[in-house]
């Protein structure tokens, strides 16, 4: 889990320095994908999209629909993550948006990926989402 | 250099043993978290971004502040609070800060004293505190980097259980804060109390923090 470019361990003093220092470095990247991802469902760019998607989502949304993802990912009613969308990032997870637009994140070595999208706040603190790993 | 190794043996070892276990807890931690990831369908990290990682940072420092905290309410109620028997303890009847004699400040201090003790004034008061003040800070900054990371961790699980985060305040009133903190409390507190009672009865030959193996049970504050 690497922590949110604003909380690094550094040194004791300075960590405890950091904490209320510089804003995280990983918004932009993890809001880029979220909006890129947005973007290529927009305009029916499956094989874009579902490269934007973490494995086990895209293999569990081909598994439930029976067919490959650039297919099965409009068969779900998407929204659109806006630009101005708030990023909320802490180690290899982020959260883009909120209410009905929202989506998560994580981040593997070659860079953030959709984890679960079409996300709605659910009865039990939890978020009810279209498209999500198994 | 032989002189200082043998003079100093004692930091030496514990400072290498202390790195050992910070090396070796850094390559289980990061494989532990990596299985965990993998589990779940998520990214894994390379050992050099396990480092910086709030997984890795709450599970040190949760450790550290319990340890400096206990040391520093070890510093400072072992200056009131007596245990008869202990050699943990002062004498019974010594209780409090003691004499200026006793502490060999002031116009008691000599030649070869610490320069704040000899100079009085704010410097010595400091100086007599410097060991708490020390242990305390430490303890302080540690707590806080747990609660910071801590924090980040707790968030970064509530994430992948497609959760909302929380803020820091809210953290620092939740369940897993206090879970970390008090169950490193409750181990730093029974290892003094059971050193200060066993210690009465139990003895080590050879170790400053027991009593001479033939000393009485009752003999308090005796060092061999």
């Amino acid at each position: 889990m690497v922590l949110p470019s604003r909380i690094r361990l550094l040194p004791l003093g300075l960590l405890v320095l950091g904490v209320p220092a510089c804003g995280s470095t990983q918004d932009q990247p993890v809001r880029d994908v979220a909006v890129q991802f947005s973007a290529a469902v927009a305009q029916h760019e499956g094989r874009v999209a579902c490269d934007l998607l973490a494995p086990d989502t895209r293999e569990e949304l081909e598994q439930s629909a029976q067919k490959p993802c650039a297919e099965a990912l409009f068969d779900e009613d998407l929204p659109s993550v806006r630009e101005s969308a708030p990023v909320r990032a802490f180690g290899t997870m982020a959260q883009v948006g909120d209410g009905s637009e929202t989506v998560f994140l994580t981040r593997f070595p070659d860079g953030w990926r959709v984890m679960a999208a079409g996300c709605t706040p659910g009865p039990v603190e939890r978020y009810d989402c279209q498209v999500k790993g198994g | 250099m032989r002189k200082f190794v043998r003079e100093s043996s004692l930091s030496l070892v514990f400072g290498l043993l202390f790195l050992g276990a910070l090396v070796g807890q850094a390559v289980a931690g990061w494989k532990l978290f990596n299985a965990e990831q993998a589990a779940e369908g998520l990214g894994r990290l390379t050992l050099a971004h396990y480092l910086v990682s709030a997984d890795f940072a709450v599970d040190v420092a949760e450790n550290w502040q319990s340890e400096y905290l206990q040391f520093l309410l070890y510093l400072l109620l072992t200056v009131w609070l007596l245990q008869k028997g202990s050699p943990e303890s002062k004498e019974l009847g010594s209780a409090g800060r003691e004499s200026e004699e006793e502490q060999k400040i002031g116009r008691h201090a000599t030649a070869e004293s610490p320069r704040w003790a000899r100079v009085g004034g704010w410097r010595t008061s400091v100086y007599s505190s410097s060991l708490a003040l020390a242990m305390g800070a430490i303890f302080l900054a540690s707590w806080l980097a747990q609660g910071v990371a801590g924090w980040a961790a707790f968030n970064e699980i509530r994430l992948q259980r497609l959760q909302d985060p929380v803020g820091w305040g809210p953290y620092l009133m939740n369940a897993d804060f206090w879970a970390r903190t008090l169950q490193n409390w409750q181990s730093e507190f029974l290892a003094v109390g059971s050193m200060a009672v066993l210690s009465i009865y139990l003895r080590q030959r050879g170790s400053p923090e027991s009593k001479p193996v033939g000393q009485p049970h009752d003999s308090t504050g005796v060092e061999g």
